[in-house]
């Protein structure tokens, strides 16, 4: 997986391109560091170009969540589609995580 | 009716085709022939229309017994384990199913990353100790040389160094003894180095064949959940079938009822028969009394005019006096009578 970070102000854009699975543990890192580490308070994280999601990417996105929460800052999926939405519909993670 | 054994006189010039007497009875004649004709016709079609209504019956009967066997074949419950379960209820239980096992796993997933992000930075502080260790051990390379040198220059010094040469020697032990322990906190991070990184292995390796045998990317989960809602979709479209058969059924037991109304209406043809037939058997009756009681009356005019009248009256079916009518006086009564038509006749019931 690669991702992108666009930040304007109080809103930043994750883009993550390819798949997010477990070999991606440690790319994410980078996610969640941006995450926590960034001024943006409201954080998007759009998955329009990811391909295919397994349950440890779903973990990882779940963590990131929790990251954000602790330091104050929201986070919304958007760009939810394919194979992704319905990996998303059955886990009901959008009840944990809003989608835009 | 006319019994042949008795010698009945007709009267002195044999009935001519002219006598009125003679024109009533041939006019009774043919109007009971044609009459008991169209009896016969009646009864024969009435019978076939009633053959075919309860032949419709039988087959609309047993049509409805098969709707009914098909219905109960289809009803929505099924036995599982002693428990009856309403098949409409089946794909919510096992959408719950479904979605409880998905969270599980979801929870495992997330504490199992957590858990690696966890390791990870332990090792990183590890890292960090090592870089502590390294400094001790530099800084008691250094303290070493010192307590060498202060050695040296106290031998130099003599006696008067004496004290020195104490402070010295101690300084020395002291930095071995800081090696060895120094050694120990090596050989202690090296050990928890190596169980978090086995334990870090492990998770990896576990990830590894769940990825290989498809248990982490959810896809079965997922053709399951379709599989489920197309099993809703066909338990609704089923249940629609269900309720178009139910009203079906519902119009045939309705057209049921009109056949058996249709049965009891042709059954009346029956009563059309009796009075044709007391109709034919009081004319000729009428006749057989006549020329019984009178036989000296028969060429009269205006007696046979009345017995006409009689027969007439007699009858109780419209169209068998229309036919008597037209046969003892003529076209132009009967159509006059068809005018008039009284609504008192007896019909039919």
């Amino acid at each position: 997986m690669e991702y992108r970070i666009d930040t304007q102000g109080e809103r930043a854009v994750i883009k993550i391109q390819g798949v997010l699975t477990f070999d991606d543990h440690e790319k994410f890192k980078g996610v969640v560091k941006s995450i926590t580490g960034d001024e943006a308070q409201q954080i998007e994280i759009n998955l329009a170009e990811t391909k295919m999601i397994d349950s440890a990417g779903i973990g990882m996105l779940l963590l990131a969540n929790d990251k954000a929460k602790k330091a104050g800052k929201t986070v919304q999926l958007s760009g939810v589609n394919g194979h992704v939405a319905k990996v998303v519909e059955l886990s009901k993670v959008d009840q944990l995580i809003p989608i835009i | 009716m006319l019994n042949v054994d008795e010698s009945v006189e007709l009267g002195d010039p044999a009935p001519s085709p002219k006598s009125p007497f003679a024109r009533l009875i041939i006019g009774v004649l043919t109007s009971s022939n044609s009459v008991l004709n169209e009896a016969a016709m009646d009864v024969e079609i009435n019978a076939t229309r009633l053959s075919e209504l309860f032949n419709g019956l039988t087959d609309n009967a047993d049509a409805q017994t098969k709707r009914l066997s098909k219905l109960v074949g289809q009803i929505a419950s099924v036995e599982h384990e002693g428990q009856e379960i309403d098949l409409v209820d089946l794909p919510n239980i096992l959408q719950e199913s479904l979605s409880e096992v998905t969270e599980r796993i979801l929870v495992l997933s997330k504490q199992g990353v957590s858990l690696i992000y966890s390791l990870d930075e332990i090792l990183e502080e590890i890292d960090e100790l090592g870089t502590c260790i390294d400094e001790i051990e530099a800084i008691n390379r250094q303290t070493r040389l010192l307590s060498l040198n202060a050695q040296i220059e106290s031998g130099r010094a003599g006696d008067a160094a004496l004290g020195f040469q104490v402070v010295s020697t101690e300084m020395h032990s002291l930095s071995k003894r800081i090696d060895s322990l120094s050694e120990r906190m090596r050989n202690s991070i090296g050990a928890v180095t190596e169980n978090i990184q086995e334990v870090i292995g492990s998770i990896r390796d576990e990830y590894q064949k769940m990825s290989e045998i498809g248990a982490m990317d959810l896809s079965k989960q997922v053709d399951a959940k379709e599989h489920i809602e197309i099993l809703l979709k066909a338990l609704v479209s089923r249940n629609v079938e269900i309720q178009n058969v139910l009203d079906d059924s519902t119009s045939a037991s309705q057209n049921l009822s009109y056949e058996i109304s249709a049965v009891v209406t042709a059954m009346q043809f029956q009563d059309r028969l009796n009075q044709r037939c007391e109709a034919v058997v009081n004319a000729l009756d009428a006749i057989v009394i006549f020329i019984g009681n009178t036989p000296n009356l028969i060429a009269n005019v205006d007696e046979c005019e009345t017995l006409s009248r009689n027969i007439m009256d007699g009858i109780t079916l419209h169209d068998v006096k229309r036919e008597f009518l037209r046969e003892l006086k003529g076209d132009a009564e009967a159509e006059s009578y068809e005018e008039e038509d009284s609504a008192s006749d007896i019909e039919l019931f």
